[in-house]
C-alpha cells in the first residue's frame, strides 16, 4: 500500500497524538472502574444497612405502641381483675393504629408451669406454625422483650413481638403477650418513596414484600430467590447482581436478614438503580473520549496544516521536476513565500529558467545543424538550377520562420544583380527584378558583402520598393539580406522577408541565414561549374560524352528493368549551305535555334537533348516507345520547319532538319548499335528527300543491309 | 416448451405492469391512520375483562396501552401514513388510582400516549370543575369540548378547544376534528360539577365548525363524540346533514367491528365500555389530487397484557402511583365481625350500614341507596380503605331532598318492580309482592311502606337523604329530580368511611327492612 506523503503526515499525527491518548483512557478509565466498582460496594453496603436499620425501627414502633398499650392502666386491670372475654374485647378496642393480625395472651400459673393460652384476638386465619414456642415466652416472662419477622401464614410477613406487660398484679400468674402485625408495606415504600431504591423481602424461598410493582399493578411478590444468591450468600454477607428490570438498569444487592437474637429471618434485596451511582468514572471517561475525539480532530488538522505547507508544495515541486523531465523547462513552481520553501522554489525556478535558455540554445544549433544537412543533403541531389534555388529558399525561409524570399544572382554579363528565385509571394514568378551592385537593401548586401537586416523596412530609405512590395497585401515588414559568397567572391543575395512574429530578425536569425547561405552559395557555385562542364558552350546542350555516359546509363537500365526507351538522331539539312552562304556566324545562328527549339519541344527534366558533334543533335528519349518517339520527333521537326530565323539582310531563313529513330530494346541493346541504327534510319530520311523522321523499323531491310 | 416460455413472458410482462401501474397509483395515495381511544375510566392498570369479548384475560393497563400505541404509530409511519390518536373522553375519573391522585395518574400517564385531541366527556367532570380544569393544565393534549361554555359570560374555557386543524401532509392538505361533549353532561353530572358550564346547541357549534373548517381550508371534517349510532339518532342526523365526513361514536353493542355508512358520513366506533382494553384503528385513504377519502378500513385492535411488551416509563410512573396509593388502600379503617353483602334484589347488611349512615350523615328522615351504587363485598376480618373503595366505587355526594310522601311512595313502588335492584333504605321499612313486581305489570307491586314505624303519609313533605345520582333523577327514579334540594353532605365513600373509621367494629344485620310477600 502506497501512502502519499499528506497522509502519512496526517496519519503520523494522529497516531503520536492517538496512542498515548488511547492508552490514558484506556488506563484511565480501568483504574476509574476499578475505584468506581470498589466506591458503588462501599455505598451499597452502606445502602444496605440503612435499609436495614429504616427497616428495622420502623418495626420497632410496633413493638413500643404494644408495651404503650399493654401497660395501660385498663389492660393491667382487665388482667387482675376480669376474665379472659373481657381482657379480649379490650383488646378489640385499642388504637387501631397498631393494625394487628393477631394478639395473644398467655399465661404461665405457677413460675414452673406451662404457659397457656389466656385471651386470643385474631382477625385472620391464624396458623399454628407461628405461635411462639416454651422458650421464647418463658424468656419473655423473665422480662426479655423480644421481637422477630416471621414468614409465615397468610399474610406471609409478620412482625412478632412478645413481651412482657410492665407489672403483673395478680400474684403467682405470669402474662405473656405476644401480638402478630403484618409488616406494613410502608416500612419499605417510604425506602422507595424517599430514596428512589427498591426494597424486596424474601423468606427462604420468595418474595414476600417488595416496593416495585409489575407493569400489571401487582407488587412483584411471590417471585423465587435464586439459589445463586443463597450459594453465595452463605459465604459472604452481600452478593451483588446487576440486573434490568423494564427500561431500567439496576444494582441488587441481597443479604440476610437476622432479629435481635441474631436469628436468621430471611433475605432482603436492596434495589439500586444505577444511575444513583454518581457514575464519576463514567463522567470522566466520557470526558476523556471527548479530549480523545478533540486531539485526534487536532492531530487530523495539525497533520492537514502540515502537509499543506510541506507536502502541497512538495506535490508541486514533483509535479513541475516531472515535466522538466519530460523537457518542458517553461513551468514554474508557483510558490511566493518566504521561507525556505519559497527559497527552493526561487531557486528551482531559477535552475529551470537556465536550463530552458540552454536547452533553446542547442535547440537552435540542432535545427541550424538539421537545416544545413537537409538544405546540402536536398542540393546534393538537384542539378537543375531553379529547384536548386527553391530548394535553399523554401528551407531558409523556414529555418528562419519567415513568410518569403528571393535569391538574387549576378549576371556579370549585365553586371547586375537579378531576381533567379522568389518565395512566398502572390502570381506567377518572374525574373524581372534586377538592382545594380549597391542598390537598394539587396544591392547593398551584395556590394558590401555583409548581411544586412532592417526591421523596420517601410521607414528605410535605402528599401527600394518593386511593383510586388507595393500592394497592400503584401507589405514587407522586415528583411534581411544575406550575401552569397563563394570563393571570397559574391555571386549573389539571398533576401528573406517578414519574420512571422513582432520581433523581426536577431543575430541568431543573422548567423544562421550565413551559414545556410555559405552552404548555398557553395552549391550554386557547384551546381554552375557542373553544368558548365557538361554542356556545350553555344547550344547549352548536352556535350558528347555527357550523351555517351547517359545513353550508356539508360540503356542499362532499360536492360535491367525491362522499360523502353528511345535514341532520336537528327541533323541539320543542308547546313553547309547555311554556313557557306551567310557565314558561319549566321551557321551558328542556325544552330542556337535549333537546340532552342530542341529544348523547348521535348519532356523537361525527362528527355536528354546534347549536341552529338558539328550539326548533329542526339536526343536521349527514356520510357518512350516506338510510336511516342516517332511522334515527339516528328513534333521537333514540324517546330524547327516552322521556325522563323531572320538571317542577314532580314532574310527569313528556312531551317528543316532529318531525324532517325531507333528504340531500345525493340532495335537493339547495345549502344553502339542502337546509335548506329538511328544513324541508319537518319540517313535514309536524308536519303528520302530530308525534312522528315524515320523510325529504324521503317527503314526497309535492304536499306538497312546498304547502310 | 416455447408456448410456455411464451405463457411465462406474458405473465411476468403482465406482473411488471400491475407493479409499476399500482406503484405510481400509490404515488397518487395519500393515507391517515386514526387510532380511537378513551372510555379509560381511571384503568391505568391492567385488570382481568369481565366482558366480552376478553373475559378472563388480563386486559388494558397503561403501559400496555402506551406500547400498542406506540407500536400503531411505527407501524403507520413506516407505512407512510399520518398518525392520529383521538380519545373519546371519559378517562380521567373512575378508578381510585383516579380518585385519589384526583387523575394526576391518568394525565400523567395518558401525557406518554401521544394523543393528538381528546374529547371532555361528561365523566371527565366527576371531581369537580376544578380538578378538570387542574388536569387538562397539566395535560401535553388539547381537550376538545366545543360545545361547552362558560355559564355566566357564554364564553369558551381557555382549558378546552372547540377544534383542531391537522396538517396530513407538506402540501396544504389538513384535517379538522370537532369535539362535541355529550348533551347529557348537564343533565347526568351531579349539579355542582356543572355550575359554570353552559352547552351551546350542536346546530350552532357545527355551524361554527364547518365555517373554521372551511376558512382553515380543511378538505376533511371528522367529529369525535360518544354518539352511541343506535340511540343517539337526532345527533347523529345533524352531523350527517352538515355534511361531516367521518363520526366517531361509541359502541356499546360490541357488534360493530368495522365502519358503517350514514349517507355520506363514515361512523366509526369505539367499544362504549373499552377502560383501556381496546382500541379502533381506521385507515383512511385519500386521492392526493382531490384530498378526498376513497376508502376507509377499521379494525378493533385489543390491549392484551399477554401480546404486548409493557412501557417501562409508563409502568414507572405508574408503579409510583400504585405505591403511594397502596398505603391509603392498606389502610384499616374498622374491623368487620361479618361479611358484608352488597345488596341487589333484597335487604342486605352493607345496604342497611351504608343506608344509616347517609341518614345520619345528612339528619334525615329516611335514607334511600340504589343497589347498583355497591359494587363488591367485603369480607369479615379488617376492612381497608381499599375494600370499601371496591365496593362503593362511585363518586356520589350524600345529599338530602324534600321529597313529598306521594312522590316517596311512587319511587318506592317503582323499585319493587326490581328493574334495577331494590332500594336500601334506612329510616323506613317496605314491604313488595314479588309476584306483582314482574317487568310489564301493572299492579301495585309495594304493599306496605312506613317511616319512623308510621305508615307514610303522602301528604307529608319527607327530608330524604340520599346520593346524588338519584337526586338528579337518573337510576331510573325521575321523580326525585323536581326534588327540592336541602343540603350537600360530601362525598358519600368518604362519609361512611368517616362513620366507620368512628365505629371501629362492624356488626351490621339484616332487620327486616324490606320484606319480600308471595301473594298468590
Amino acid at each position: 500500500m502506497s501512502l502519499r506523503l499528506s497522509h502519512k503526515i496526517i496519519l503520523n499525527f494522529a497516531i503520536i497524538l492517538i496512542i498515548p491518548m488511547l492508552l490514558s483512557v484506556y488506563l484511565v478509565s480501568s483504574d476509574l472502574a476499578e475505584r468506581s466498582e470498589r466506591e458503588i460496594d462501599n455505598q451499597l453496603v452502606f445502602t444496605t444497612k440503612i435499609v436495614n436499620k429504616f427497616f428495622f425501627r420502623s418495626l420497632n414502633s410496633i413493638q413500643v405502641q404494644l408495651n404503650i398499650l399493654a401497660g395501660t392502666e385498663k389492660f393491667r386491670a382487665a388482667l387482675e381483675k376480669s376474665g379472659s372475654d373481657e381482657t379480649a374485647l379490650l383488646i378489640k378496642n385499642w388504637d387501631e393504629k397498631l393494625n394487628y393480625s393477631f394478639i395473644d395472651v398467655y399465661c404461665q400459673a405457677s413460675p414452673a408451669g406451662r404457659f397457656e393460652l389466656y385471651a386470643s384476638v385474631r382477625k385472620s386465619k391464624f396458623d399454628p406454625a407461628m405461635a411462639p414456642g416454651d422458650d421464647a415466652l418463658a424468656k419473655a416472662a423473665r422480662g426479655k422483650n423480644q421481637s422477630s419477622i416471621v414468614f409465615a401464614g397468610e399474610q406471609k410477613a409478620y412482625f412478632r413481638c412478645i413481651i412482657k406487660p410492665p407489672e403483673n398484679l395478680v400474684v403467682n400468674k405470669t402474662f405473656v403477650l405476644c401480638a402478630y402485625v403484618q409488616i406494613p408495606n410502608e416500612s419499605i415504600d417510604a425506602i422507595k418513596d424517599v430514596t428512589n431504591i427498591d426494597v424486596m423481602i424474601f423468606d427462604d424461598k420468595i418474595s414476600v414484600m417488595s416496593t416495585r410493582f409489575d407493569p400489571s399493578g401487582r407488587r412483584t411478590t411471590g417471585l423465587k430467590l435464586d439459589a445463586e444468591v443463597v450459594r453465595r450468600l452463605e459465604k459472604s454477607p452481600s452478593y451483588r447482581v446487576n440486573d434490568k428490570f423494564l427500561s431500567d438498569y439496576t444494582v441488587n444487592v441481597y443479604s440476610k436478614i437476622f432479629d435481635e437474637d441474631k436469628k436468621f429471618c430471611g433475605y432482603m434485596c436492596v434495589i439500586v438503580p444505577r444511575e444513583l451511582f454518581a457514575m464519576a468514572s463514567m463522567y470522566v471517561v466520557k470526558n476523556l473520549y471527548i479530549i480523545l475525539a478533540i486531539s485526534l480532530a487536532l492531530a487530523t488538522l495539525s497533520g492537514y496544516l502540515l502537509s499543506s505547507n510541506i507536502a502541497a508544495p512538495l506535490m508541486q515541486f514533483a509535479k513541475i521536476a516531472h515535466i522538466t523531465s519530460e523537457g518542458d523547462f517553461k513551468q514554474k513552481v508557483d510558490i511566493r513565500r518566504s521561507d525556505e520553501i519559497g527559497e527552493l522554489a526561487s531557486a528551482f525556478n531559477k535552475m529551470g529558467d537556465k536550463l530552458d535558455r540552454y536547452n533553446e540554445s542547442l535547440k537552435r544549433k540542432m535545427f541550424e545543424i538539421t537545416t544545413l544537412y537537409e538544405v546540402s543533403q536536398s542540393m546534393n541531389f538537384l542539378n537543375n538550377k531553379d529547384q536548386l534555388l527553391t530548394i535553399i529558399l523554401t528551407k531558409m525561409i523556414e529555418a528562419l520562420n519567415a513568410e518569403k524570399g528571393s535569391i538574387m544572382l549576378y549576371n556579370a554579363e549585365e553586371c547586375l544583380i537579378s531576381c533567379e528565385m522568389a518565395v512566398g509571394y502572390p502570381g506567377k514568378f518572374e525574373r524581372r527584378v534586377k538592382f545594380a551592385p549597391g542598390e537598394g537593401k539587396a544591392g547593398q548586401a551584395f556590394q558590401s558583402g555583409e548581411t544586412i537586416i532592417s526591421n523596420d523596412i517601410q521607414s528605410d530609405n535605402s528599401f527600394l520598393r518593386t511593383q510586388s512590395t507595393q500592394t497592400t497585401d503584401n507589405v514587407t515588414r522586415n528583411m534581411m539580406c544575406v550575401p552569397m559568397k563563394a570563393k571570397d567572391e559574391a555571386i549573389g543575395v539571398i533576401n528573406i522577408v517578414n519574420k512571422k512574429g513582432a520581433e523581426g530578425f536577431n543575430e541568431e536569425d543573422k548567423a544562421l541565414a550565413l551559414s545556410l547561405s555559405t552552404q548555398a552559395a557553395m552549391t550554386i557555385e557547384n551546381a554552375r561549374l557542373y553544368e558548365l562542364s557538361i554542356t556545350d558552350g553555344m547550344t547549352r546542350l548536352f556535350i558528347h560524352r555527357y550523351f555517351q555516359i547517359r545513353l550508356d546509363e539508360e540503356i542499362k537500365r532499360c536492360n535491367r528493368y525491362g522499360p523502353v526507351m528511345s535514341l532520336i538522331m537528327t541533323d541539320i539539312d543542308h547546313f553547309k549551305k547555311f554556313n557557306d552562304t551567310y557565314g558561319h556566324q549566321v551557321g551558328d545562328m542556325v544552330l542556337i535555334k535549333v537546340a532552342d527549339i530542341i529544348r523547348e519541344t521535348i519532356r523537361n527534366e525527362v528527355d536528354i537533348p546534347c549536341r552529338y558533334g558539328g550539326e548533329e543533335f542526339a536526343i536521349i528519349a527514356p520510357q518512350t516507345g516506338f510510336e511516342d518517339a516517332k511522334k515527339m520527333a516528328e513534333r521537333i521537326r514540324t517546330a524547327v520547319e516552322s521556325a522563323k530565323l531572320q538571317g542577314p539582310g532580314g532574310k527569313l531563313l528556312q531551317i528543316t532538319i532529318s531525324l532517325g529513330i531507333s528504340t531500345c530494346p525493340a532495335n537493339s541493346k547495345d549502344k553502339k548499335d542502337l546509335i548506329l541504327k538511328a544513324d541508319s534510319a537518319l540517313y535514309y530520311s536524308k536519303k528520302n528527300g530530308r525534312n522528315r523522321a524515320t523510325h529504324f523499323s521503317e527503314v526497309p531491310a535492304q536499306e538497312t543491309a546498304e547502310i | 416448451m416455447k408456448k410456455l416460455f411464451k405463457s411465462i413472458f406474458y405473465f411476468v410482462f403482465v406482473m411488471f405492469f400491475i407493479i409499476v401501474y399500482s406503484f405510481f397509483d400509490m404515488a397518487k395515495t395519500t393515507r391517515a391512520t386514526f387510532v380511537i381511544s378513551g372510555i379509560l375510566q381511571g384503568n391505568i392498570v391492567s385488570y382481568k375483562a369481565s366482558g366480552e369479548p376478553y373475559r378472563g384475560a388480563m386486559v388494558g393497563g397503561m403501559p400496555f396501552l402506551v406500547s400498542k400505541i406506540s407500536e400503531l404509530k411505527k407501524k403507520a409511519q413506516k407505512s407512510r401514513s399520518a398518525f392520529y390518536l383521538l380519545d373519546c373522553g371519559d378517562d380521567f375519573p373512575g378508578t381510585a388510582h383516579s380518585y385519589y391522585s384526583q387523575c394526576r395518574a391518568v394525565v400523567d400517564t395518558m401525557n406518554l400516549m401521544g394523543v393528538t385531541a381528546m374529547l371532555l366527556g361528561n365523566r371527565e367532570l366527576d371531581y369537580g370543575f376544578e380538578v378538570l380544569k387542574a388536569r387538562a393544565r397539566d395535560a401535553n393534549f388539547p381537550i376538545l369540548a366545543a360545545n361547552v361554555r362558560n355559564k355566566n359570560d357564554g364564553a369558551p374555557f381557555a382549558e378546552f378547544q372547540d377544534s383542531l386543524i391537522l396538517p396530513v401532509d407538506d402540501a396544504g392538505f389538513k384535517i379538522a376534528v370537532l369535539g362535541i361533549t355529550p348533551p347529557e353532561t348537564l343533565t347526568d353530572s351531579t349539579i355542582k360539577n356543572v355550575s359554570e358550564l353552559a352547552l351551546m346547541g350542536e346546530t350552532e357549534t357545527v355551524e361554527i365548525f364547518k365555517r373554521k373548517a372551511s376558512k382553515e381550508g380543511a378538505s376533511f371534517t371528522v367529529a369525535l363524540t360518544q354518539l352511541d349510532f343506535e340511540k343517539d339518532r337526532q345527533l347523529l342526523e345533524l352531523l350527517v346533514k352538515s355534511g361531516i365526513d367521518m363520526v366517531i361514536g361509541l359502541d356499546f353493542t360490541n357488534q360493530m367491528n368495522g365502519i358503517k355508512k350514514s349517507g355520506d358520513t363514515v361512523l366509526v366506533a369505539l367499544n362504549g365500555f373499552a377502560k383501556g382494553a381496546q382500541l379502533t384503528k381506521v385507515d383512511v385513504f385519500f386521492d392526493t389530487r382531490t384530498r378526498r377519502p376513497f376508502d376507509f378500513c377499521a379494525e378493533v385492535v385489543p390491549v392484551a397484557v399477554n401480546q404486548i411488551e409493557p412501557d417501562g416509563d409508563c409502568a414507572k410512573i405508574v408503579s409510583d402511583y400504585l405505591r403511594k396509593l397502596d398505603a391509603i388502600m392498606n389502610q384499616v379503617i374498622a374491623v368487620s365481625e361479618v361479611d358484608l353483602k352488597r345488596p341487589f334484589n333484597e335487604e342486605t347488611n352493607f345496604g342497611n350500614l351504608i343506608a344509616d349512615y347517609m341518614r345520619k350523615a345528612a339528619s334525615a328522615e329516611v335514607a334511600i341507596q340504589n343497589a347498583g351504587s355497591f359494587r363488591a363485598d367485603i369480607d369479615s376480618g379488617d376492612v381497608t380503605v381499599g375494600d370499601f373503595y371496591n365496593a362503593l366505587p362511585f363518586d356520589n355526594d350524600i345529599v338530602s331532598i324534600e321529597v313529598a310522601g306521594d312522590v316517596l311512595y311512587d319511587v318506592i313502588n317503582a323499585t319493587c318492580r326490581r328493574e334495577r335492584g331494590l332500594l336500601q333504605i334506612s329510616g323506613a321499612s317496605y314491604s313488595y309482592d314479588a309476584n306483582a313486581a314482574q317487568s310489564g305489570h301493572t299492579a301495585e307491586a309495594l304493599l306496605s311502606f312506613s317511616i319512623g314505624g308510621a305508615e307514610i303519609r303522602k301528604d307529608k313533605k319527607y327530608i330524604v337523604a340520599t346520593n346524588s345520582f338519584l337526586a338528579s333523577g337518573q337510576g331510573g327514579y325521575p321523580q326525585l329530580k323536581n326534588c327540592r334540594l336541602v343540603g350537600s353532605f360530601g362525598n358519600l365513600r368518604e362519609s361512611a368511611m368517616m362513620h366507620i373509621r368512628e365505629d371501629k367494629i362492624l356488626k351490621p344485620s339484616i332487620e327486616g327492612r324490606i320484606t319480600r310477600v308471595s301473594k298468590p
